[in-house]
């Protein structure tokens, strides 16, 4: 099974999903497949694509997020799992690509491709409900199932290595915050950034 | 509220509404309060490092986070704090007990004084470093204000002597 034909049978049902990859090829195949303002890419600090989507998903209840994470990842930050099923936010679902490897530098295997299973730790960590799937008809149906339903959950997909060769992305980081940041300032009609003091002061005066 | 402290009050009042936070005995009755006040959202974390991560999201969706740790903590987050942070440059306050300095009264807590300072030094992260209770308002203030305004991380260091009034032990 492959990590972009699962990443594509997901494009016509994301609606106004907010979506947070995970460094790696993840995100070159979602940038290409379906970007959009409401998508955060992280570039780096590997391990936190999670946190940072359940951050995002205990701020903003009444808005659906979907994190796609990845093996390496996740074993990196796995007691944060428990931090995310202590709190259970009704509005996240976890996928975890699960290639068995650390991919971009090279292939490495990860602790999946022997006996670790993330999905039976999710459990035991305290998540409501998670499983393994392996092939896209799964794929497809679990997530579906799972962001419909109104409960924190992982899916774990069983994936080849490989990244579709695609466009790379022509957004830094920067740009990829100020873009999510004005949407969502735009979309909940708050301002996160704030504005210049002065002119806020200049304004009140006249 | 009873359980309130005047840390906790400071962060309300500097506009602070998310929480992540990890332990110390000299901030134990702030956790607590934390926990108990419905003008927050309070995370109790498993490591400093996912906290960085889980307060980015927040802020990226309309909070303003601070992150509440002892010194060895903000050793674990130099990575987040360099590569989510310092990458995309998104504010986090970090509001963290100062073990190891002269008035430390544990001798395994030493090693952390004299590499804090420097470390946050070399993250280019502005820090104050508080010794008085009545200086904790203002720093926390001002360093919610400045993270904010710069969009990137600020730090509060707490002496012992600043948090005579949030210790119960």
């Amino acid at each position: 099974m492959k990590r972009f034909d699962c990443l594509n049978t997901l494009v016509p049902q994301i609606g106004d999903t907010v979506v947070i990859t995970n460094i790696g090829g993840v995100a070159i195949e979602w940038q290409h497949l379906h970007d959009n303002d409401s998508t955060f890419y992280m570039w780096h600090s590997l391990g936190l694509a999670t946190s940072i989507a359940f951050g995002m998903a205990l701020s903003w209840p009444e808005r659906q997020f979907l994190v796609f994470e990845g093996d390496g990842s996740l074993l990196m930050n796995l007691g944060g799992l428990a931090t995310v099923a202590e709190k259970a936010p009704k509005n996240l679902t976890i996928v975890v690509f699960d290639n068995q490897a650390h991919e971009s530098p090279g292939g490495y295997r990860t602790a999946t491709a022997g006996r670790a299973d993330l999905a039976a730790a999710a459990l035991a960590l305290g998540f409501p409900t998670a499983g393994t799937v392996e092939t896209v008809d799964a794929f497809q149906r679990s997530v579906t199932a799972a962001l419909g339903e109104d409960r924190l959950s992982m899916v774990v997909a069983k994936v080849q290595t490989g990244t579709q060769n695609v466009p790379l992305p022509a957004m830094d980081a920067r740009e990829n915050k100020y873009r999510f940041v004005r949407w969502v300032e735009h979309t909940r009609g708050i301002t996160i950034i704030p504005r210049p003091g002065h002119v806020s002061k200049m304004r009140q005066e006249s | 509220m009873s359980t309130t402290t005047p840390v906790a009050e400071a962060l309300f009042a500097a506009g602070i509404d998310f929480t992540a936070t990890l332990p110390d005995s000299w901030i134990h009755k702030l956790l607590l309060a934390l926990e108990a006040d419905r003008r927050c959202i309070h995370v109790p974390l498993a490591k400093e490092e996912e906290g960085v991560g889980i307060c980015a999201g927040a802020w990226l969706t309309g909070r303003i986070p601070a992150l509440i740790i002892q010194n060895s903590g903000l050793l674990n987050c130099c990575n987040a704090l360099t590569t989510l942070n310092g990458l995309y440059d998104i504010p986090l306050l970090l509001l963290v007990s100062y073990r190891g300095t002269m008035e430390e009264e544990s001798f395994f807590h030493v090693p952390l004084g004299s590499v804090t300072e420097p470390v946050l030094d070399s993250l280019g992260i502005p820090y104050r470093v508080v010794s008085q209770p009545d200086e904790i308002f203002p720093a926390i203030a001002n360093a919610t204000s400045f993270m904010r305004t710069s969009q990137r991380p600020t730090a509060v260091l707490m002496t012992r002597g600043s948090l005579t009034q949030e210790e119960d032990r």
